[in-house]
């Protein structure tokens, strides 16, 4: 027979809350730290394109002890977090830096062209709408400065 | 047999949505047994399991890293969080991607076992949710069961019985 009404887990919640308030901020860090390094570990593997076999090979190490690693209980000695950040070429606190946010630029200009043909699709080249009109690479190359440095384009 | 599939929102969060299991009419889901359990045996334990369920629903996502897999059926996404090092306490869940987990109970895991047949309590649990986990999916390909758009929740008939399928 099915239940019709939602169980109040009030009382098994508390269990549960209170146990979580019990934990010191200290652990709660240690415990939190652990897993988001192992997540970062994770992205710098994937980053160099390496399986968990392939980065146990570079370090001469068996792959269950990267899945160790990997597993988020993992505490690591500044030995190993040191041969990690040499065999990933990294300055070792770039271990620990937030995975850096992929910032996709996104320019619109407008060309005026006073003469320009008709049924000009998005990406018709430029001479074809007005002959007269030249992008050379230095202006794409100077749109590229400019957006970079934040002055208006 | 019946299944209510509910929110733990204690440990939910923007990263991952956790759930448990309430069978017949139990007053506590699998997953509030388990933590009523053991939480005074293996009280370090528990508190540990508790905040990096926390932690994987409010920070990282249930990344496929945190899981000991191939614990049920091929594909069932049948697993087991991963044990801290001299650790005992095993906790048993179905991982529906990054962003959901049903969690269900466990137990202690003897260094002297190497899988959960060999153990009576890690045995019930284990087979439990390979059981949940077919009825889920089953729920699934008949379209019951189904995925929010952000693939964050679980939608549809979550109170079924064993024998709707």
């Amino acid at each position: 027979m099915k239940m019709t009404n939602k169980r109040n887990r009030q009382q098994s919640a508390s269990v549960i809350n209170q146990l979580l308030q019990e934990v010191s901020p200290v652990d709660k860090a240690q415990i939190e730290n652990k897993m988001l390094f192992a997540a970062r570990l994770e992205e710098l593997m994937k980053q160099n394109g390496w399986s968990k076999g392939e980065f146990a090979e570079k370090l001469g190490k068996n792959a269950s002890e990267i899945t160790k690693w990997l597993s988020g209980t993992h505490n690591f000695t500044m030995d190993t977090l040191s041969e990690i950040a040499f065999f990933l070429k990294l300055p070792l606190a770039e271990l620990f830096a937030p995975k850096k946010q992929q910032v996709v630029h996104n320019v619109n200009y407008f060309i005026v062209v006073p003469q320009a043909k008709s049924g000009v699709a998005f990406m018709t080249p430029i001479e074809e709408i007005s002959p007269n009109l030249k992008v050379t690479g230095e202006d794409i190359l100077h749109i590229a400065k400019t957006f970079n440095t934040g002055q208006p384009v | 047999v019946n299944y209510e599939i509910v929110e733990i929102q204690e440990l939910s969060g923007n990263q991952a949505t956790i759930y448990s299991v309430y069978i017949d009419d139990d007053s506590n889901t699998l997953f509030d047994q388990f933590a009523a359990q053991y939480q005074n045996e293996f009280r370090y334990e528990t508190k540990d399991i508790l905040i990096r369920l926390k932690t994987i629903g409010n920070k990282t996502g249930a990344r496929e890293i945190y899981f000991k897999h191939a614990e049920g059926a091929p594909g069932d996404g049948v697993c087991a969080l991963y044990d801290r090092p001299n650790s005992v306490l095993r906790m048993y869940c179905i991982r529906y991607g990054n962003n959901i987990i049903i969690l269900g109970s466990g137990g202690p895991k003897s260094k002297e076992i190497k899988s959960w047949q060999e153990d009576e309590t890690l045995s019930l649990e284990a087979s439990r949710m390979i059981q949940i986990s077919k009825i889920i999916t089953n729920k699934i390909i008949a379209k019951e069961i189904y995925f929010s758009p952000d693939n964050m929740r679980l939608m549809g008939e979550l109170n079924f019985n064993e024998d709707d399928q």
